[in-house]
């Protein structure tokens, strides 16, 4: 923390016999802001629940969820990906658990996602019939880079697990560069395909829910 | 000059001893493996693979677009995924989508052992781990734009 803007050191100050100090406030709300941003995204698949369809209500709220919860894991561990290029050794261990709960996650993402295709498909009342005769486009360019692409997500996330855990800490090494350059650019690719399959995927619903 | 309070937030806090030991769960995975390859082909093999399985899959599914056959033939390959085939109108079903995800399985799964067999304890330059994952995502990622090719429908049949 920037102890010349954010803390107040004078003698004067008012704070000085005060518990709290402008640092801590600013701090506390830094925290909050923070916490409070994150649990407001984490509310975005919930809209599915006031959803007037039933299949939306409980399909799309769980499909939500877990793509949602595996997007962020994703994400967290794209951005993981920069320090680590630079050769950050202390964020190895967790790159190796991270990756591997990203691609968990992305895991239950595909197989949520597959049991809400069998309704996006079905012959009563199917959202994929009613798309392709009104907005096939949404259908033939959307939903198929959404059925598609998502997918890749889960053999790059365990060839990097597999690279972060097989090479160690010896993956910083100057020998292994090219594999440490590979790892984080399939990270990041990791991370491209998944927030792609959040956006088309979210946009597929607001044309027409399950 | 006063202490700051903000030892409220100090490492040893119940919350970030919490979230530290969350970060390194399963702790035998954080650790890393004890013996590191001393080649990059155990590295080369899992992410070219990965790539190369991706774009097997995005190959077979512009066949299936092409040849109703095919997609049939592919749509077996991938029955053994529950709800592949349901009969029931309302719940509806996978339908040959179980078929190409089989086709990334089986091809991540052999090229990546088969790779691993061809490149054990070889120097695989970096060039070529990088331009070939390079190569293979974006061929798979292109491949998903239909108007780029003229023969993926745009339209409903």
């Amino acid at each position: 923390m920037n102890r010349n803007t954010l803390s107040v050191e004078h003698e004067e100050s008012l704070t000085q016999d005060k518990p709290l100090k402008q640092k801590d406030i600013a701090t506390v709300c830094i925290y909050g802001l923070s916490l409070i941003s994150a649990g407001l995204f984490l509310f975005l698949p919930l809209v599915n629940l006031l959803s007037p369809s039933p299949w939306q209500r409980y399909m799309g709220a769980i499909h939500g969820c877990a793509s949602l919860f595996a997007v962020v894991v994703i994400a967290y561990a794209g951005h993981l990906a920069f320090p680590l290029l630079r050769g950050n050794a202390a964020i190895l261990p967790q790159m190796r658990t991270l990756s591997f709960w990203a691609s968990c996650l992305s895991f239950m993402a595909i197989v949520s996602g597959n049991w809400v295709y069998m309704r996006y498909r079905a012959p009563l009342n199917g959202a994929r019939a009613w798309i392709t005769e009104n907005t096939p486009l949404v259908h033939y360019l959307f939903m198929e880079y959404h059925e598609f692409t998502v997918l890749f997500t889960l053999p790059l996330g365990i060839a990097c697990t597999w690279s972060l855990w097989k090479y160690g800490d010896s993956i910083l090494d100057k020998q292994n560069r090219s594999v440490l350059t590979a790892t984080c650019f399939a990270l990041m690719a990791m991370m491209f395909f998944a927030i792609g399959g959040l956006v088309t995927g979210l946009n597929v619903a607001r044309i027409h829910s399950l | 000059m006063t202490k700051s309070r903000s030892a409220y937030f100090s490492p040893s806090s119940w919350y970030v001893r919490l979230g530290n030991s969350l970060k390194r769960f399963p702790q035998g995975l954080a650790r890393g493996s004890q013996k590191a390859p001393e080649t990059s082909s155990a590295a080369a093999a899992a992410l070219i693979s990965a790539g190369f399985a991706s774009f097997v899959m995005m190959v077979n599914q512009h066949f299936a677009a092409t040849f109703k056959s095919y997609e049939d033939l592919i749509w077996n390959l991938g029955a053994w995924i529950p709800g592949s085939r349901n009969a029931d109108p309302l719940y509806g079903e996978i339908g040959s989508y179980t078929g190409k995800e089989t086709i990334l399985l089986v091809t991540w799964l052999v090229s990546w052992l088969f790779l691993a067999w061809l490149w054990r304890d070889r120097e695989i330059k970096g060039n070529t781990i990088f331009f070939s994952l390079f190569f293979f995502l974006v061929a798979a990622t292109v491949m998903n734009w239909h108007p780029l090719f003229p023969y993926m429908p745009l339209m409903p049949k």
